[in-house]
């Protein structure tokens, strides 16, 4: 069953100096319960394609379904809160907020009562492997592994189905790096959730149920 | 409002600082002004309304204003509220000159109509007066004398040998002007002692009986509404010309009409050139008000690109990313708008300052919040 579809997507922008055609024609599915992994050289479009189904942009031609919905025709900041959560590489954690705040700010978008919200928070962070005197540290007293769990943590709490990371692993060190793909895997293969890495690392692409390849905004079979 | 706004709020106390006394002295300054402005209009109302604005009647160069023998036709119009000027005029000031001769001593008697005809009168400049409480009303014949004279008289008759200036010429009318009338001393005036005053009323009644007609020396009164000079100038042209220096007769009057109005003139001159100063002032701070609500929404949110980015990715909509952010910025002037518009009483210029505030800050604010939620990744890219 197709959680998320890609459906000819094109997309371009304008730089200061031309049209840039960032993604041709790409076609694609997402099942839940599975990993996917889209690789490809820098400016390849991949991850103009991660915030095409992550709703952060339209696309210029084609659609991406979500449940058979074009985001074109839903609102996308409500597909954002409460359908696909994006992670990233430089984690972007609100500074000034705790680990356990910043988790606790998506569930607040959500009008969710505070006790719960709380409560599933705590859950998530230590889901995550955050320990509880952890919880009330700020993201600079954080190492960049424990900044991306808390992340992962954010992304989870909100029960989002679709998990999209763009360069999940690309500030940690090989350790931190497994710890994060190890709970992705798991959230697919343990929570059915859907999830998309956008990654340069071949080893951790190949860790994923499907490699989608990139090349110059054109989507090639993966291995 | 959240946790994280007021953490921004606390993470940059000089820019709050800052905003808060921006906000605190525009206020300030808005509400100062605008009782000022409301001060000084009730002010100019007020003196509108109670200046004394003296017109005198003249001949028509404007050198003669105290023998200006004014028959009855000219009083009448004077005084008539219907047809004549009365309507402008309120407190009418007039006089009627005799001499007299008592016991080879030779002096004047003046009729009055009311104490401010003669400052000899007036008790407010600190003469020592008597006047009888109905005195400038009566028609008989009732005198006011010098206090020393009062001591001599007080209470008894003065038997007077009149003339009425006035009275002797034209020689074909009845009287010639002359008589013996007897006099009832009923108070003292503080002036010399040659000097006798006498109610006004009385005084035309005694001009006719002496001479068949009757005159006014001196014509003055105050306007009933400042405003209605140039009516009241207007209305008078057929009697009372406007005084032409060197002009003997201008448009066959026979008399001048002198409006003693230069000082209310130049008073209400000054406060409306202080009025419209103030109006332009006022729009200049509203704009400066919004101008600090752009500068202050800016510094706040120039550096915030990738938080409200980074928010909207999270899914929150535009709409509430602009509420939040304004209600961040608004809260510190908001506050001081309350304080300032609470104590110097002025609620109204308060929320004025306050909106135009908002809608500066809302500017800044809504360019900073339409970042696209995609920038954030594309600056990681």
């Amino acid at each position: 069953m197709e959680l998320l579809k890609a459906n000819a997507l094109s997309f371009s922008y304008r730089n200061k100096y031309q049209t840039v055609q960032a993604v041709k024609g790409v076609s694609c599915a997402f099942a839940p319960g599975r990993t996917y992994a889209i690789v490809g050289k820098s400016g390849s479009g991949k991850t103009t394609l991660l915030s095409l189904l992550a709703g952060l942009e339209l696309p210029t031609e084609g659609e991406v379904l979500y449940e058979g919905k074009s985001t074109r025709e839903m609102d996308c900041d409500a597909y954002r809160r409460d359908h696909a959560a994006v992670i990233y590489q430089n984690y972007n954690l609100f500074p000034l907020l705790t680990a356990e705040e910043n988790v606790l700010y998506p569930l607040k978008l959500k009008h969710m009562p505070k006790a719960q919200a709380k409560q599933l928070a705590h859950e998530q962070l230590k889901a995550v492997g955050i320990e509880e005197e952890e919880f009330k540290r700020f993201p600079a007293q954080l190492s960049g592994g424990q900044q991306q769990r808390v992340a992962i943590a954010r992304a989870l709490a909100a029960g989002n189905q679709i998990i999209l990371a763009d360069e999940p692993t690309g500030n940690l060190d090989i350790s931190n790096g497994e710890q994060v793909v190890n709970i992705l895997l798991r959230l697919a293969h343990e929570e059915g959730r859907c999830v998309i890495i956008v990654t340069h690392d071949l080893e951790i692409a190949a860790q994923m149920d499907e490699v989608l390849t990139m090349r110059d905004g054109v989507l090639e079979p993966g291995e | 409002m959240d946790g994280y706004s007021f953490k921004r709020l606390l993470r940059r106390p000089w820019l709050s600082l800052l905003s808060l006394v921006i906000a605190a002295a525009l206020c300030a300054a808005l509400c100062y002004l605008s009782g000022y402005l409301e001060r000084e209009r009730t002010r100019m109302e007020e003196i509108r309304g109670n200046y004394q604005v003296l017109c005198v009647v003249s001949d028509t160069r404007g050198t003669k204003t105290d023998d200006l023998g004014m028959t009855h036709f000219f009083t009448d119009f004077l005084l008539d509220e219907e047809k004549g000027l009365g309507r402008y005029i309120k407190e009418p000031r007039l006089t009627k000159r005799f001499t007299y001769e008592l016991d080879r001593t030779q002096g004047e008697l003046i009729g009055v109509s009311r104490a401010e005809c003669s400052p000899l009168l007036s008790e407010a400049k600190g003469g020592d007066v008597y006047v009888p409480a109905d005195f400038y009303e009566q028609t008989e014949l009732v005198c006011l004398v010098s206090k020393t004279f009062f001591a001599r008289y007080g209470g008894q008759s003065l038997s007077l040998t009149l003339t009425d200036p006035k009275g002797a010429t034209p020689q074909y009318l009845p009287g010639n002007g002359t008589g013996t009338r007897d006099f009832t001393v009923v108070g003292w005036h503080s002036g010399r002692d040659n000097l006798i005053l006498m109610p006004y009323p009385a005084s035309q009644l005694l001009a006719e009986r002496l001479s068949g007609f009757v005159t006014t020396d001196s014509a003055a009164f105050l306007l009933a509404d400042n405003t209605k000079a140039e009516e009241l100038l207007q209305s008078a042209g057929e009697y009372f010309a406007p005084v032409q220096p060197g002009v003997y007769a201008p448009q066959g009057s026979r008399f001048g009409l002198i409006i003693r109005d230069e000082q209310y003139r130049a008073t209400m001159a000054a406060m409306e050139q202080n009025i419209r100063r103030l109006q332009y002032l006022l729009p200049l701070i509203a704009v400066l008000s919004l101008a600090a609500g752009f500068l202050v929404g800016f510094l706040a949110t120039r550096s915030e690109a990738r938080v409200y980015a980074l928010m909207r990715t999270l899914g929150m909509t535009r709409g509430r990313l602009l509420g939040t952010t304004l209600l961040e910025q608004l809260i510190l002037p908001l506050l001081a708008a309350l304080a300032v518009g609470a104590g110097m009483g002025a609620p109204l210029p308060a929320a004025v300052f306050l909106a135009c505030h908002a809608v500066g800050c809302a500017i800044a604010i809504f360019r900073a919040v339409r970042v696209a939620p995609a920038a954030i990744l594309r600056e990681q890219e």
